[in-house]
């Protein structure tokens, strides 16, 4: 910087000094003092920002506690895959799995409950499950969780002479109907 | 000797009471911080009508936005943990406030009147034009350009206090400076 300019410089600054060699008026302490009196106190506890996020945190543990339509939802049953005479069913360690009721097949029964009154009618026609079938569900679900399959009665084979031979097969004579009667619808066309 | 009395917020009923005008001294259960603060509103009270009178160029419009920075000050006062940079705090609530103001009455007055601006004593018409063509030029200039230059000719601040006012390093300071000199050299020339 060239001393003109920093002669510049310095009579610029003193210019500007001097716009601003104000002071206040005497009252002007007095005022702020008498204002301040109308001023709440300040909270002399300093760690009053604390109460924000704890009142936050609070307010969401609330809501989440009173929210509406909300039900809690028991614990499924993981599904265990049991090979018949396999290895032991893999399950993660970490989570506990309640062990599956044991179903003894003395009290295993398949009751088909009559379904309340309505007043319209029925979506879907009612089931009828024979007897047989009862005794096959029955069958199966005592089996299922011991990982077996269900011991169905044996038939026995079929006896050669049980067979039906060649000649036991009776095929109906077939019957041909005679040309004459279309030549005779052909005659009258002509 | 009423500069060194307390401040004393919050007891209404006794400064009713109380005569003489600035010469409250009550007490209150925060006396400690009252007087800290009645010390720091004795140092810093200057500074902040400078800084004010920097923006709006009237005075009784710069007490009034330095009182306001004042009370935003006391207000928050128990929530500045480090004391030492009370100042820089000040400078920028009083700097914000003043500008607000500035901006309000010259939305007011343009419709009505001029902005009111303190006319100097009795200097000469040509020391006068000087010191308008000045005015104008300090208010032309960027904010941030123009609050470094107020700061740096008030109370004979020097390059490390405005720096430590404003928050910034000194060689921001120092370029703030050098370019609001030059611009305000090109406008008046």
């Amino acid at each position: 910087m060239t001393h003109p300019e920093r002669h510049s410089d310095d009579a610029l600054q003193r210019e500007i000094e001097a716009l601003l060699l104000v002071d206040h008026s005497p009252e002007f302490r007095a005022r702020v003092r008498t204002s301040l009196v109308a001023v709440p106190a300040p909270a002399p506890w300093r760690f009053g920002w604390l109460l924000l996020p704890a009142g936050v945190a609070l307010c969401a543990a609330m809501l989440a506690l009173l929210w509406p339509g909300r039900e809690p939802v028991p614990p499924e049953a993981p599904v265990t895959v049991r090979a018949a005479d396999g290895p032991a069913p893999l399950e993660s360690p970490a989570i506990p799995v309640p062990a599956p009721a044991a179903i003894e097949p003395e009290h295993v029964s398949v009751s088909v409950r009559a379904a309340p009154p309505r007043s319209g009618p029925p979506p879907f026609p009612e089931v009828v499950i024979s007897a047989e079938e009862t005794r096959a569900l029955r069958l199966l679900l005592t089996s299922v969780p011991r990982g077996r399959m269900p011991e169905m009665p044996e038939t026995e084979p079929a006896r050669a002479d049980q067979l039906l031979t060649l000649d036991d097969v009776k095929v109906a004579t077939l019957v041909i109907e005679p040309l004459a009667l279309m030549a005779q619808l052909e005659g009258e066309r002509r | 000797m009423h500069e060194r009395a307390a401040i004393l917020p919050g007891d209404s009923r006794l400064a009713r009471r109380n005569p003489p005008f600035g010469t409250r001294a009550l007490v209150t259960e925060d006396t400690a911080l009252s007087r800290e603060f009645e010390a720091l509103l004795v140092e810093c009270s200057t500074l902040a009508f400078r800084v004010a009178y920097g923006v709006l160029r009237h005075r009784e419009d710069a007490e009034d936005v330095a009182q306001d920075a004042f009370a935003k000050a006391y207000c928050r006062f128990h929530q500045l943990r480090d004391r030492e940079r009370f100042r820089a705090w000040l400078v920028r609530t009083t700097w914000r406030t003043a500008i607000d103001r500035y901006r309000a009455n010259r939305r007011r007055f343009e419709r009505e009147l001029p902005l009111p601006i303190d006319s100097p004593g009795s200097d000469s018409a040509e020391a006068l034009e000087r010191a308008e063509r000045l005015w104008q030029a300090i208010e032309a200039l960027p904010e941030k350009l123009r609050v470094t230059l107020v700061l740096a000719a008030i109370l004979g601040h020097n390059i490390s206090e405005v720096a430590a006012l404003l928050e910034v390093p000194e060689g921001t300071v120092k370029s703030r400076l050098f370019l609001a000199r030059q611009q305000l050299k090109e406008r008046l020339s």
